[in-house]
């Protein structure tokens, strides 16, 4: 999905209200993120068609998505402790993560949305807006 | 009123039992017992008919899932059944505000190889795997498919 900025969860965004159906709900400590896509046109207005092959490398890429369900016992470990209550990610908040494997299509046929579902400790920062970041391999 | 003592499970607290004996009878046999930490699950193969239409002749046509698809299903499907929740399942600290993270007759998403063990239980697939194997509870098996 496109981002529309949900820093400071100004707006609370949710993935039922986007998509029309539940998202996974991750257990324990594990959070479900949605893969950022980037935009296919350029700045000039101009689209960019993507391979196949081309999409399913950004998914193995991925480091930025929207946080969409967070488990029950997140961010409350030992590793959080110092952390400003402020800095944890919410539902809609865009954040980077570590590569991680285990990317799966998750909805109704022809309406499914990449997703992830990793440990609380594999989030990194959460940004303002998505399109700011990319992987510098 | 509808009660439900976990945050995850798509079960209601009244809808359990009734789960369970919806399971077996479906299945055709009790359900298995896992112990412990450790849940019994059952991966989800697709349906063998894939659509149905009726054509410009006025026939209705089924297409199906080769046979080949469907077995593959059993060695990389990631989506499951619950049968079983052993008795020490959900008890950790982690759980304390979730309450049990799925219940008989939910389906979740697993690692494949995060100390589970795959066998047939009466023809059935069944997996056998710790608490913490389970990724998501999900609304509907046949909403997932791998990256």
């Amino acid at each position: 999905m496109e981002g529309t900025i949900c820093f400071d969860n100004k707006e609370k965004w949710s993935f039922e209200k986007e998509y029309g159906f539940n998202p996974p709900r991750p257990l324990g400590a594990r959070v479900c993120i949605e893969q950022y896509v980037k935009s296919e046109e350029s700045g000039a207005g101009i689209k960019l068609a993507k391979s196949e092959m081309s999409k399913r490398l950004d998914v193995a890429d991925c480091i930025v998505g929207r946080v969409v369900k967070i488990g029950s016992a997140c961010f409350k470990s030992e590793d959080f402790k110092h952390w400003d209550k402020a800095d944890l990610p919410e539902v809609g908040d865009w954040v980077t993560f570590k590569i991680t494997p285990g990317w799966k299509k998750y909805g109704p046929p022809g309406k499914g949305v990449c997703v992830i579902t990793m440990f609380d400790d594999a989030i990194n920062e959460k940004i303002e807006d998505p399109s700011y970041v990319s992987r510098d391999l | 009123m509808i009660k439900n003592r976990s945050l995850t499970s798509y079960i209601e607290d009244d809808e359990e039992e009734e789960a369970k004996k919806f399971i077996e009878e479906e299945l055709g046999f009790p359900l298995p017992k896992a112990l412990g930490k450790r849940l019994i699950v059952k991966i989800y193969i697709r349906p063998e008919e894939l659509t149905t239409f009726v054509n410009n002749e006025g026939k209705t046509v089924s297409i199906y899932i080769p046979e080949i698809y469907l077995e593959n299903d059993k060695y990389s499907n990631f989506a499951a059944l619950v049968l079983s929740v052993g008795d020490q399942c959900f008890k950790g600290d982690e759980y304390k505000e979730n309450g049990p993270g799925c219940k008989v007759g939910d389906w979740i998403t697993i690692a494949r190889n995060h100390g589970g063990q795959q066998y047939f239980h009466r023809g059935v697939t069944v997996q056998n795997i710790p608490e913490d194997a389970i990724y998501d509870v999900i609304q509907d098996p046949s909403y997932v498919e791998r990256v």
